[in-house]
Protein backbone atom coordinates (compact mmCIF):
# COMPACT_ATOMS: atom_id res chain seq x y z
CA UNK A 1 0.00 0.00 0.00
CA UNK A 2 3.06 2.45 0.95
CA UNK A 3 4.79 1.33 -1.96
CA UNK A 4 1.91 2.16 -4.30
CA UNK A 5 1.06 5.37 -2.26
CA UNK A 6 4.83 6.51 -3.05
CA UNK A 7 4.19 5.47 -6.65
CA UNK A 8 1.45 7.65 -7.01
CA UNK A 9 2.96 10.21 -5.29
CA UNK A 10 5.93 10.29 -7.43
CA UNK A 11 4.00 10.28 -10.51
CA UNK A 12 1.74 13.08 -9.17
CA UNK A 13 4.89 15.17 -8.68
CA UNK A 14 6.85 14.00 -11.95
CA UNK A 15 3.44 15.04 -13.77
CA UNK A 16 3.21 18.28 -12.49
CA UNK A 17 7.29 18.73 -12.72
CA UNK A 18 6.27 18.28 -16.29
CA UNK A 19 3.01 20.41 -16.56
CA UNK A 20 5.53 23.36 -15.12
CA UNK A 21 7.82 22.65 -17.23
CA UNK A 22 5.34 23.02 -20.38
CA UNK A 23 4.08 25.55 -18.86
CA UNK A 24 7.26 27.42 -18.92
CA UNK A 25 7.69 26.38 -22.43
CA UNK A 26 4.45 27.00 -23.57
CA UNK A 27 5.13 30.82 -22.36
CA UNK A 28 7.94 31.00 -23.65
CA UNK A 29 7.23 29.76 -27.32
CA UNK A 30 4.09 32.44 -26.95
CA UNK A 31 6.28 35.42 -26.22
CA UNK A 32 8.52 34.27 -28.91
CA UNK A 33 5.71 34.33 -31.15
CA UNK A 34 4.30 37.50 -30.12
CA UNK A 35 7.38 39.05 -30.57
CA UNK A 36 7.06 37.38 -34.11
CA UNK A 37 4.16 38.60 -34.69
CA UNK A 38 4.56 42.70 -33.55
CA UNK A 39 8.27 42.12 -36.07
CA UNK A 40 6.23 41.04 -38.73
CA UNK A 41 3.05 43.37 -38.12
CA UNK A 42 5.39 45.87 -38.35
CA UNK A 43 7.25 45.23 -41.35
CA UNK A 44 4.18 44.91 -42.79
CA UNK A 45 3.03 48.66 -41.98
CA UNK A 46 6.08 50.27 -43.01
CA UNK A 47 6.22 48.13 -46.50
CA UNK A 48 1.87 48.77 -46.77
CA UNK A 49 2.77 52.23 -46.55
CA UNK A 50 5.95 52.80 -49.39
CA UNK A 51 3.32 50.43 -51.30
CA UNK A 52 0.76 53.15 -50.94
CA UNK A 53 2.52 56.60 -50.19
CA UNK A 54 5.64 55.81 -53.10
CA UNK A 55 3.24 54.43 -56.11
CA UNK A 56 -0.12 54.34 -56.21
CA UNK A 57 -1.80 53.18 -59.09
CA UNK A 58 -5.88 53.57 -59.44
CA UNK A 59 -8.60 53.14 -62.70
CA UNK A 60 -11.73 52.94 -63.73
CA UNK A 61 -13.88 51.51 -66.41
CA UNK A 62 -16.97 52.94 -67.55
CA UNK A 63 -19.13 50.08 -69.55
CA UNK A 64 -22.10 51.61 -70.79
CA UNK A 65 -24.34 51.49 -73.43
CA UNK A 66 -27.95 52.18 -75.06
CA UNK A 67 -30.15 53.09 -77.53
CA UNK A 68 -32.61 56.21 -78.34
CA UNK A 69 -36.07 55.48 -80.14
CA UNK A 70 -35.52 56.86 -82.76
CA UNK A 71 -35.64 54.71 -86.14
CA UNK A 72 -32.63 53.31 -87.07
CA UNK A 73 -31.68 56.06 -90.23
CA UNK A 74 -29.06 57.49 -88.11
CA UNK A 75 -30.12 61.13 -88.93
CA UNK A 76 -30.23 61.80 -85.01
CA UNK A 77 -27.91 61.02 -82.00
CA UNK A 78 -27.27 61.66 -78.29
CA UNK A 79 -24.14 61.33 -77.47
CA UNK A 80 -23.77 59.17 -80.21
CA UNK A 81 -26.57 57.02 -79.68
CA UNK A 82 -29.19 55.92 -82.19
CA UNK A 83 -32.17 53.61 -82.07
CA UNK A 84 -29.48 50.47 -82.63
CA UNK A 85 -27.90 49.60 -79.14
CA UNK A 86 -24.57 50.80 -78.97
CA UNK A 87 -21.86 49.85 -75.56
CA UNK A 88 -19.56 52.05 -77.92
CA UNK A 89 -20.08 55.84 -77.51
CA UNK A 90 -20.74 55.85 -74.07
CA UNK A 91 -17.85 53.16 -72.97
CA UNK A 92 -14.27 54.42 -71.31
CA UNK A 93 -11.32 53.91 -69.06
CA UNK A 94 -9.01 55.57 -67.02
CA UNK A 95 -5.40 54.68 -65.15
CA UNK A 96 -4.14 56.47 -62.87
CA UNK A 97 -0.97 56.86 -61.99
CA UNK A 98 1.00 58.94 -58.46
CA UNK A 99 4.22 58.56 -57.53
CA UNK A 100 5.29 60.25 -54.00
CA UNK A 101 8.93 61.34 -54.35
CA UNK A 102 8.42 62.63 -50.71
CA UNK A 103 6.17 64.65 -48.47
CA UNK A 104 6.09 67.21 -50.23
CA UNK A 105 6.72 66.52 -54.14
CA UNK A 106 4.51 63.54 -56.48
CA UNK A 107 4.00 63.26 -59.90
CA UNK A 108 0.73 62.16 -61.38
CA UNK A 109 -0.42 60.85 -64.72
CA UNK A 110 -3.73 60.05 -66.07
CA UNK A 111 -4.17 58.17 -69.54
CA UNK A 112 -7.89 58.29 -70.74
CA UNK A 113 -9.34 56.06 -73.83
CA UNK A 114 -13.23 56.51 -74.39
CA UNK A 115 -14.98 54.70 -77.27
CA UNK A 116 -16.61 57.75 -78.73
CA UNK A 117 -12.97 58.74 -79.63
CA UNK A 118 -12.54 55.12 -81.00
CA UNK A 119 -10.42 53.95 -77.64
CA UNK A 120 -7.51 56.24 -78.20
CA UNK A 121 -5.65 56.42 -75.75
CA UNK A 122 -4.74 59.53 -74.47
CA UNK A 123 -2.86 61.68 -71.35
CA UNK A 124 -5.56 63.44 -69.28
CA UNK A 125 -3.87 64.31 -66.68
CA UNK A 126 0.22 65.17 -66.35
CA UNK A 127 1.21 67.05 -63.52
CA UNK A 128 3.60 67.38 -60.72
CA UNK A 129 2.49 68.82 -57.13
CA UNK A 130 4.37 70.41 -54.60
CA UNK A 131 3.02 70.15 -51.40
CA UNK A 132 5.23 72.80 -48.79
CA UNK A 133 2.50 72.62 -45.63
CA UNK A 134 -0.27 70.21 -45.01
CA UNK A 135 -2.81 73.14 -46.21
CA UNK A 136 -1.30 74.05 -49.36
CA UNK A 137 -0.18 72.46 -52.68
CA UNK A 138 0.70 73.90 -56.38
CA UNK A 139 0.44 71.90 -59.37
CA UNK A 140 1.81 72.16 -62.66
CA UNK A 141 1.54 70.25 -66.24
CA UNK A 142 -2.06 69.70 -67.60
CA UNK A 143 -4.60 69.77 -65.68
CA UNK A 144 -8.54 69.21 -65.44
CA UNK A 145 -9.72 72.67 -66.27
CA UNK A 146 -12.41 73.29 -62.95
CA UNK A 147 -15.55 74.81 -64.19
CA UNK A 148 -17.69 72.98 -62.67
CA UNK A 149 -18.96 71.58 -59.61
CA UNK A 150 -17.44 68.01 -60.76
CA UNK A 151 -15.54 68.71 -63.41
CA UNK A 152 -12.54 66.90 -61.71
CA UNK A 153 -13.89 63.45 -61.96
CA UNK A 154 -16.61 63.91 -64.48
CA UNK A 155 -15.02 60.76 -66.48
CA UNK A 156 -15.26 58.82 -63.46
CA UNK A 157 -19.02 57.06 -63.73
CA UNK A 158 -18.98 55.61 -60.54
CA UNK A 159 -18.13 58.93 -58.43
CA UNK A 160 -21.64 60.18 -58.97
CA UNK A 161 -24.91 59.06 -59.32
CA UNK A 162 -25.64 59.40 -63.29
CA UNK A 163 -24.28 57.23 -65.87
CA UNK A 164 -22.82 60.41 -67.59
CA UNK A 165 -23.06 63.90 -66.13
CA UNK A 166 -25.99 66.01 -66.69
CA UNK A 167 -24.97 67.55 -70.54
CA UNK A 168 -27.15 70.45 -70.50
CA UNK A 169 -24.84 71.19 -67.96
CA UNK A 170 -21.24 69.64 -68.49
CA UNK A 171 -21.07 70.47 -72.40
CA UNK A 172 -21.54 74.29 -71.84
CA UNK A 173 -17.92 74.71 -72.37
CA UNK A 174 -15.98 72.86 -75.14
CA UNK A 175 -12.66 72.52 -72.93
CA UNK A 176 -12.00 69.94 -70.28
CA UNK A 177 -8.29 70.16 -70.06
CA UNK A 178 -5.83 73.12 -69.19
CA UNK A 179 -2.13 73.32 -69.45
CA UNK A 180 -1.26 75.50 -66.80
CA UNK A 181 -0.42 75.49 -62.83
CA UNK A 182 -2.82 75.65 -59.94
CA UNK A 183 -2.59 76.10 -56.33
CA UNK A 184 -5.14 74.84 -53.49
CA UNK A 185 -5.27 75.95 -49.90
CA UNK A 186 -7.19 74.00 -47.85
CA UNK A 187 -8.50 75.69 -44.65
CA UNK A 188 -11.43 76.06 -41.71
CA UNK A 189 -13.92 78.68 -40.32
CA UNK A 190 -15.32 77.52 -36.93
CA UNK A 191 -16.57 74.31 -38.56
CA UNK A 192 -16.89 75.11 -42.11
CA UNK A 193 -14.25 73.03 -44.15
CA UNK A 194 -13.04 75.29 -47.34
CA UNK A 195 -10.80 74.22 -50.87
CA UNK A 196 -9.59 77.39 -52.49
CA UNK A 197 -8.47 76.67 -55.78
CA UNK A 198 -7.14 79.13 -58.14
CA UNK A 199 -5.72 78.06 -61.48
CA UNK A 200 -4.18 79.43 -64.72
CA UNK A 201 -3.02 78.30 -68.36
CA UNK A 202 -3.71 77.94 -71.84
CA UNK A 203 -5.56 75.46 -73.96
CA UNK A 204 -6.35 74.73 -77.40
CA UNK A 205 -8.95 72.41 -79.24
CA UNK A 206 -10.66 71.50 -82.62
CA UNK A 207 -13.97 72.12 -82.93
CA UNK A 208 -16.84 72.58 -85.86
CA UNK A 209 -18.24 75.70 -85.55
CA UNK A 210 -19.79 75.75 -89.27
CA UNK A 211 -17.05 74.64 -90.47
CA UNK A 212 -13.68 73.16 -88.48
CA UNK A 213 -12.10 75.85 -86.73
CA UNK A 214 -9.04 75.52 -83.61
CA UNK A 215 -10.60 77.63 -80.75
CA UNK A 216 -7.58 78.75 -78.39
CA UNK A 217 -8.35 79.51 -74.87
CA UNK A 218 -5.44 81.75 -74.13
CA UNK A 219 -4.79 83.53 -70.14
CA UNK A 220 -7.49 81.49 -68.68
CA UNK A 221 -7.87 82.40 -64.91
CA UNK A 222 -10.06 80.23 -62.91
CA UNK A 223 -10.88 80.97 -59.04
CA UNK A 224 -13.27 78.48 -57.22
CA UNK A 225 -14.38 77.60 -53.37
CA UNK A 226 -15.58 74.40 -51.93
CA UNK A 227 -17.20 74.82 -48.62
CA UNK A 228 -18.50 71.62 -46.42
CA UNK A 229 -19.71 71.47 -43.52
CA UNK A 230 -21.75 68.49 -42.24
CA UNK A 231 -23.64 66.59 -45.14
CA UNK A 232 -24.08 70.22 -46.90
CA UNK A 233 -21.10 70.75 -49.73
CA UNK A 234 -21.21 74.57 -51.87
CA UNK A 235 -19.39 75.03 -55.17
CA UNK A 236 -18.65 78.46 -56.34
CA UNK A 237 -16.59 79.09 -59.59
CA UNK A 238 -15.83 81.75 -61.98
CA UNK A 239 -13.78 81.32 -65.13
CA UNK A 240 -11.95 84.16 -67.14
CA UNK A 241 -9.97 83.53 -70.73
CA UNK A 242 -9.10 85.34 -73.81
CA UNK A 243 -10.35 83.33 -76.87
CA UNK A 244 -8.88 83.36 -80.13
CA UNK A 245 -11.07 81.72 -82.68
CA UNK A 246 -10.02 82.04 -86.50
CA UNK A 247 -12.77 81.62 -89.11
CA UNK A 248 -12.02 81.17 -92.77
CA UNK A 249 -13.37 82.83 -96.10
CA UNK A 250 -15.37 80.04 -97.06
CA UNK A 251 -15.97 79.33 -100.98
CA UNK A 252 -18.58 76.86 -101.42
CA UNK A 253 -18.41 74.86 -105.08
CA UNK A 254 -22.02 74.45 -106.93
CA UNK A 255 -24.03 71.54 -106.07
CA UNK A 256 -27.26 69.89 -106.22
CA UNK A 257 -28.68 73.14 -103.93
CA UNK A 258 -27.58 75.95 -105.90
CA UNK A 259 -25.89 76.82 -109.28
CA UNK A 260 -23.37 79.09 -109.08
CA UNK A 261 -20.26 78.71 -106.46
CA UNK A 262 -21.19 80.37 -103.09
CA UNK A 263 -18.66 82.69 -100.99
CA UNK A 264 -19.37 83.30 -97.49
CA UNK A 265 -16.54 85.12 -95.92
CA UNK A 266 -16.37 84.46 -92.15
CA UNK A 267 -13.60 86.39 -90.76
CA UNK A 268 -15.04 89.34 -89.73
CA UNK A 269 -16.51 87.70 -87.17
CA UNK A 270 -13.79 85.89 -86.32
CA UNK A 271 -12.90 86.25 -81.98
CA UNK A 272 -9.01 87.88 -81.35
CA UNK A 273 -8.63 87.99 -77.42
CA UNK A 274 -11.95 87.94 -77.21
CA UNK A 275 -12.99 87.81 -73.41
CA UNK A 276 -14.55 84.69 -72.26
CA UNK A 277 -16.54 84.66 -68.71
CA UNK A 278 -17.80 81.23 -67.26
CA UNK A 279 -19.51 81.35 -63.94
CA UNK A 280 -20.90 78.31 -61.58
CA UNK A 281 -23.05 77.77 -58.64
CA UNK A 282 -23.59 74.43 -57.10
CA UNK A 283 -24.92 72.38 -53.93
CA UNK A 284 -24.74 68.91 -52.67
CA UNK A 285 -26.33 67.53 -49.99
CA UNK A 286 -26.13 63.86 -48.84
CA UNK A 287 -27.12 63.06 -45.41
CA UNK A 288 -26.35 58.87 -46.46
CA UNK A 289 -30.24 58.29 -46.91
CA UNK A 290 -31.16 61.49 -48.95
CA UNK A 291 -29.19 63.08 -52.02
CA UNK A 292 -29.58 66.15 -53.46
CA UNK A 293 -27.65 68.18 -56.43
CA UNK A 294 -28.05 70.90 -58.19
CA UNK A 295 -26.29 73.44 -60.08
CA UNK A 296 -26.26 76.41 -62.58
CA UNK A 297 -23.92 77.65 -64.90
CA UNK A 298 -23.25 80.55 -67.14
CA UNK A 299 -20.91 81.20 -70.07
CA UNK A 300 -20.48 84.40 -71.81
CA UNK A 301 -18.58 86.27 -74.62
CA UNK A 302 -17.82 89.24 -75.55
CA UNK A 303 -18.55 89.10 -79.72
CA UNK A 304 -22.28 89.79 -80.09
CA UNK A 305 -22.71 86.92 -82.48
CA UNK A 306 -21.71 84.42 -79.59
CA UNK A 307 -24.64 83.14 -77.84
CA UNK A 308 -24.59 83.02 -73.76
CA UNK A 309 -25.76 79.50 -72.71
CA UNK A 310 -26.95 78.56 -69.47
CA UNK A 311 -27.21 75.47 -67.91
CA UNK A 312 -29.03 74.01 -64.84
CA UNK A 313 -30.20 70.61 -63.69
CA UNK A 314 -31.56 69.87 -59.96
CA UNK A 315 -31.54 66.08 -59.15
CA UNK A 316 -33.11 64.29 -56.01
CA UNK A 317 -32.63 60.81 -54.74
CA UNK A 318 -33.01 58.55 -51.73
CA UNK A 319 -31.39 55.26 -51.02
CA UNK A 320 -33.82 52.36 -50.16
CA UNK A 321 -30.66 49.93 -48.77
CA UNK A 322 -28.36 48.92 -52.10
CA UNK A 323 -30.87 51.19 -54.08
CA UNK A 324 -30.92 55.16 -55.24
CA UNK A 325 -33.49 55.88 -57.28
CA UNK A 326 -32.92 59.26 -58.60
CA UNK A 327 -34.98 62.04 -60.44
CA UNK A 328 -33.09 65.03 -62.12
CA UNK A 329 -34.10 67.56 -64.61
CA UNK A 330 -31.48 69.47 -66.61
CA UNK A 331 -32.12 72.59 -69.12
CA UNK A 332 -29.94 74.56 -71.32
CA UNK A 333 -31.06 77.75 -72.99
CA UNK A 334 -29.89 80.34 -74.68
CA UNK A 335 -30.28 84.25 -73.41
CA UNK A 336 -31.84 85.68 -76.66
CA UNK A 337 -30.97 86.79 -79.63
CA UNK A 338 -29.42 90.27 -79.81
CA UNK A 339 -31.59 92.71 -81.85
CA UNK A 340 -28.79 94.77 -82.83
CA UNK A 341 -27.34 92.23 -84.83
CA UNK A 342 -30.92 90.72 -86.28
CA UNK A 343 -29.99 92.03 -89.99
CA UNK A 344 -26.71 90.33 -90.29
CA UNK A 345 -27.80 86.91 -91.64
CA UNK A 346 -24.40 85.36 -91.10
CA UNK A 347 -24.14 86.65 -87.62
CA UNK A 348 -27.73 84.48 -87.24
CA UNK A 349 -25.99 81.39 -88.77
CA UNK A 350 -22.80 81.72 -86.11
CA UNK A 351 -25.58 82.18 -83.27
CA UNK A 352 -26.79 78.87 -84.30
CA UNK A 353 -23.94 76.56 -84.37
CA UNK A 354 -23.52 77.93 -80.25
CA UNK A 355 -26.88 78.60 -78.55
CA UNK A 356 -28.78 75.92 -77.26
CA UNK A 357 -31.90 74.81 -76.15
CA UNK A 358 -33.12 71.55 -74.45
CA UNK A 359 -35.02 70.45 -71.34
CA UNK A 360 -35.11 66.75 -70.09
CA UNK A 361 -36.19 64.80 -67.19
CA UNK A 362 -34.04 61.54 -66.50
CA UNK A 363 -34.96 58.74 -63.53
CA UNK A 364 -32.20 56.54 -62.76
CA UNK A 365 -31.60 53.70 -60.43
CA UNK A 366 -28.29 52.84 -58.77
CA UNK A 367 -27.20 49.84 -56.93
CA UNK A 368 -23.79 48.99 -55.52
CA UNK A 369 -22.04 46.01 -55.59
CA UNK A 370 -19.16 45.00 -53.42
CA UNK A 371 -15.93 45.92 -54.74
CA UNK A 372 -16.25 49.35 -56.07
CA UNK A 373 -18.24 48.01 -58.84
CA UNK A 374 -21.77 49.98 -59.23
CA UNK A 375 -24.52 49.34 -61.90
CA UNK A 376 -26.95 52.23 -63.75
CA UNK A 377 -29.72 52.01 -65.71
CA UNK A 378 -31.88 55.43 -66.83
CA UNK A 379 -34.47 56.45 -68.98
CA UNK A 380 -34.18 60.50 -70.43
CA UNK A 381 -37.44 62.42 -71.99
CA UNK A 382 -36.29 65.25 -73.78
CA UNK A 383 -38.63 68.31 -75.14
CA UNK A 384 -38.23 72.00 -75.94
CA UNK A 385 -35.00 71.09 -78.40
CA UNK A 386 -34.09 73.82 -80.07
CA UNK A 387 -35.84 77.19 -80.52
CA UNK A 388 -37.28 78.40 -83.63
CA UNK A 389 -37.99 81.92 -82.16
CA UNK A 390 -34.42 82.92 -81.88
CA UNK A 391 -35.19 85.85 -84.95
CA UNK A 392 -32.92 84.42 -87.25
CA UNK A 393 -33.58 83.75 -91.01
CA UNK A 394 -31.36 80.54 -90.53
CA UNK A 395 -33.93 78.42 -88.42
CA UNK A 396 -33.41 77.45 -85.12
CA UNK A 397 -30.66 77.17 -82.49
CA UNK A 398 -29.27 73.64 -81.51
CA UNK A 399 -29.64 70.99 -79.69
CA UNK A 400 -27.42 68.34 -77.55
CA UNK A 401 -28.89 66.35 -80.14
CA UNK A 402 -27.02 66.04 -83.60
CA UNK A 403 -29.75 66.57 -86.34
CA UNK A 404 -33.40 66.82 -85.73
CA UNK A 405 -34.96 63.56 -84.39
CA UNK A 406 -37.41 61.82 -85.75
CA UNK A 407 -40.08 62.06 -83.00
CA UNK A 408 -40.02 65.59 -82.88
CA UNK A 409 -39.83 67.39 -79.34
CA UNK A 410 -39.86 64.16 -77.57
CA UNK A 411 -37.34 62.13 -78.07
CA UNK A 412 -35.99 59.25 -75.85
CA UNK A 413 -33.00 57.64 -74.30
CA UNK A 414 -32.24 54.31 -73.10
CA UNK A 415 -29.01 53.96 -70.81
CA UNK A 416 -27.35 50.70 -68.98
CA UNK A 417 -24.08 50.99 -66.92
CA UNK A 418 -21.01 49.41 -65.19
CA UNK A 419 -18.94 51.39 -63.06
CA UNK A 420 -15.95 49.98 -61.61
CA UNK A 421 -13.15 51.81 -59.89
CA UNK A 422 -10.07 50.52 -58.46
CA UNK B 1 -24.09 19.83 -34.09
CA UNK B 2 -23.84 21.08 -31.00
CA UNK B 3 -21.02 22.89 -31.31
CA UNK B 4 -22.52 24.56 -34.83
CA UNK B 5 -25.78 25.71 -32.21
CA UNK B 6 -23.33 27.22 -29.65
CA UNK B 7 -21.40 29.03 -32.78
CA UNK B 8 -25.00 30.08 -34.46
CA UNK B 9 -25.90 31.30 -30.51
CA UNK B 10 -22.63 33.10 -30.04
CA UNK B 11 -22.76 34.85 -33.48
CA UNK B 12 -26.44 36.17 -32.79
CA UNK B 13 -25.68 37.55 -29.41
CA UNK B 14 -22.18 39.02 -30.41
CA UNK B 15 -22.87 40.47 -34.16
CA UNK B 16 -25.15 42.58 -32.51
CA UNK B 17 -23.18 43.41 -29.22
CA UNK B 18 -20.61 44.33 -31.72
CA UNK B 19 -22.75 47.25 -33.70
CA UNK B 20 -23.85 48.94 -30.01
CA UNK B 21 -19.97 48.60 -29.02
CA UNK B 22 -18.62 52.21 -28.20
CA UNK B 23 -16.02 53.34 -30.62
CA UNK B 24 -13.51 55.88 -29.68
CA UNK B 25 -11.12 57.70 -31.77
CA UNK B 26 -7.34 57.48 -30.46
CA UNK B 27 -3.92 58.89 -30.86
CA UNK B 28 -0.82 58.38 -29.63
CA UNK B 29 0.03 59.07 -25.79
CA UNK B 30 1.96 62.48 -25.88
CA UNK B 31 0.24 63.96 -29.00
CA UNK B 32 -0.71 67.65 -28.13
CA UNK B 33 -4.56 67.74 -29.63
CA UNK B 34 -7.33 68.20 -27.66
CA UNK B 35 -11.19 69.41 -27.70
CA UNK B 36 -11.63 66.88 -30.65
CA UNK B 37 -15.05 67.65 -32.05
CA UNK B 38 -17.02 65.30 -34.31
CA UNK B 39 -16.59 67.58 -36.86
CA UNK B 40 -13.15 67.70 -36.52
CA UNK B 41 -12.97 63.90 -36.86
CA UNK B 42 -15.06 64.25 -39.92
CA UNK B 43 -13.00 66.36 -41.68
CA UNK B 44 -9.72 64.18 -41.00
CA UNK B 45 -11.14 61.33 -41.88
CA UNK B 46 -12.46 62.74 -45.10
CA UNK B 47 -9.22 64.68 -45.85
CA UNK B 48 -10.78 67.74 -45.90
CA UNK B 49 -8.50 68.53 -43.01
CA UNK B 50 -5.55 67.34 -42.25
CA UNK B 51 -4.19 68.86 -39.15
CA UNK B 52 -5.72 70.01 -35.84
CA UNK B 53 -4.49 72.78 -33.65
CA UNK B 54 -1.41 73.03 -35.83
CA UNK B 55 -0.30 69.38 -35.17
CA UNK B 56 -0.65 67.18 -38.69
CA UNK B 57 -2.30 64.00 -38.09
CA UNK B 58 -2.53 60.59 -40.40
CA UNK B 59 -5.91 59.27 -40.43
CA UNK B 60 -6.03 55.05 -40.27
CA UNK B 61 -8.96 52.86 -41.30
CA UNK B 62 -9.44 49.90 -40.15
CA UNK B 63 -9.59 46.81 -42.43
CA UNK B 64 -12.08 46.70 -45.13
CA UNK B 65 -15.74 45.20 -44.04
CA UNK B 66 -14.53 45.39 -40.20
CA UNK B 67 -17.86 46.13 -38.19
CA UNK B 68 -16.01 49.04 -36.44
CA UNK B 69 -14.83 50.58 -39.67
CA UNK B 70 -18.59 50.21 -41.13
CA UNK B 71 -19.87 51.74 -37.56
CA UNK B 72 -17.75 54.01 -37.68
CA UNK B 73 -18.12 55.63 -40.89
CA UNK B 74 -21.66 55.31 -40.45
CA UNK B 75 -21.76 56.97 -37.13
CA UNK B 76 -19.32 59.63 -38.10
CA UNK B 77 -20.38 60.52 -42.13
CA UNK B 78 -23.58 58.75 -42.25
CA UNK B 79 -21.85 56.89 -45.08
CA UNK B 80 -22.18 53.24 -45.88
CA UNK B 81 -18.81 51.44 -47.10
CA UNK B 82 -19.52 51.60 -50.63
CA UNK B 83 -20.32 55.33 -50.66
CA UNK B 84 -17.32 56.21 -48.82
CA UNK B 85 -15.83 54.63 -52.07
CA UNK B 86 -17.61 56.59 -54.18
CA UNK B 87 -16.68 59.53 -52.06
CA UNK B 88 -12.90 58.31 -52.23
CA UNK B 89 -12.88 57.83 -55.72
CA UNK B 90 -14.07 61.51 -56.03
CA UNK B 91 -11.11 62.72 -54.20
CA UNK B 92 -8.46 60.20 -55.82
CA UNK B 93 -9.20 61.24 -59.50
CA UNK B 94 -9.61 64.96 -58.67
CA UNK B 95 -5.77 64.66 -56.87
CA UNK B 96 -6.95 66.09 -53.34
CA UNK B 97 -6.02 62.67 -51.36
CA UNK B 98 -6.18 59.15 -50.79
CA UNK B 99 -8.38 57.17 -48.56
CA UNK B 100 -6.21 56.87 -44.92
CA UNK B 101 -3.69 54.06 -44.85
CA UNK B 102 -5.44 50.85 -43.50
CA UNK B 103 -4.42 48.30 -40.79
CA UNK B 104 -4.64 44.85 -40.47
CA UNK B 105 -5.37 44.82 -36.93
CA UNK B 106 -6.11 46.71 -33.82
CA UNK B 107 -2.46 45.44 -33.07
CA UNK B 108 -0.64 47.12 -36.16
CA UNK B 109 -2.81 50.32 -34.66
CA UNK B 110 -0.97 50.11 -31.30
CA UNK B 111 2.60 49.63 -33.34
CA UNK B 112 1.84 52.49 -35.18
CA UNK B 113 0.48 54.89 -32.17
CA UNK B 114 3.09 53.23 -29.41
CA UNK B 115 5.78 55.65 -30.56
CA UNK B 116 5.21 58.86 -27.98
CA UNK B 117 4.09 61.64 -30.14
CA UNK B 118 3.59 59.35 -33.01
CA UNK B 119 1.41 61.65 -35.58
CA UNK B 120 -1.21 58.76 -36.58
CA UNK B 121 -5.23 58.91 -35.40
CA UNK B 122 -7.48 55.95 -35.47
CA UNK B 123 -10.26 53.87 -33.49
CA UNK B 124 -11.07 51.09 -31.55
CA UNK B 125 -14.16 50.15 -29.70
CA UNK B 126 -13.56 50.26 -25.83
CA UNK B 127 -12.19 47.51 -25.13
CA UNK B 128 -9.20 47.65 -27.49
CA UNK B 129 -8.30 50.98 -25.77
CA UNK B 130 -4.57 50.14 -24.82
CA UNK B 131 -2.08 51.90 -22.08
CA UNK B 132 -0.61 53.87 -25.32
CA UNK B 133 -3.28 55.35 -26.84
CA UNK B 134 -4.78 59.02 -25.82
CA UNK B 135 -8.58 59.00 -26.00
CA UNK B 136 -9.63 61.93 -28.59
CA UNK B 137 -13.07 61.42 -28.80
CA UNK B 138 -15.99 58.94 -27.94
CA UNK B 139 -18.53 57.78 -30.51
CA UNK B 140 -22.27 57.15 -29.55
Amino acid sequence: MKKSMLATSMLVALSCQATAADSADLERRLAEQEERIQLLEANQSSRSRASTTDIKVSGYVNAAGGATNEGTSGKSTYQGLDGDPTFTSLSSAGLQIEAKVNDRVSGTLQFFSAGSEDFDTKVEWAYITYRPSSSLSFRAGQLVLPLYMHSQYQTVGYAYTWITLPQEVYATAPVRTLQGIDATWQFTTGSIAHSLNVAAGNQKLDQNIVVPVTYEVNKSANLNLTSNIGDLSIWLGVSTAEIDLPLPNLSIPPSSLFAGPLAIDLSPYSMVDDNGLFTSVGIQYDNGALLFNAERVELDFETSWAATNIGQYAMLGYRFGRFLPSVTWASVEDDGWDLGTALDPVAGLLYNTIATNQKSWTFGLRTDLEGGLALKAEVMSFYDLGNKTQASPFGSTNSLWSGTPDKGDDPMVFRVAAHLVF
Amino acid sequence: MKKFLVTVFALLVWTPMLGNAEILVVTSKGAEVSGVTLEDVRQLFSGTKRSLAGVDLTPVDMPPNSSVREEFYQQVMNKTPSQMRSYWARMTFTGKGNPPQTVNSVRELRTLLSPPGSQYIGYVQREDVSEDMAVLFALN
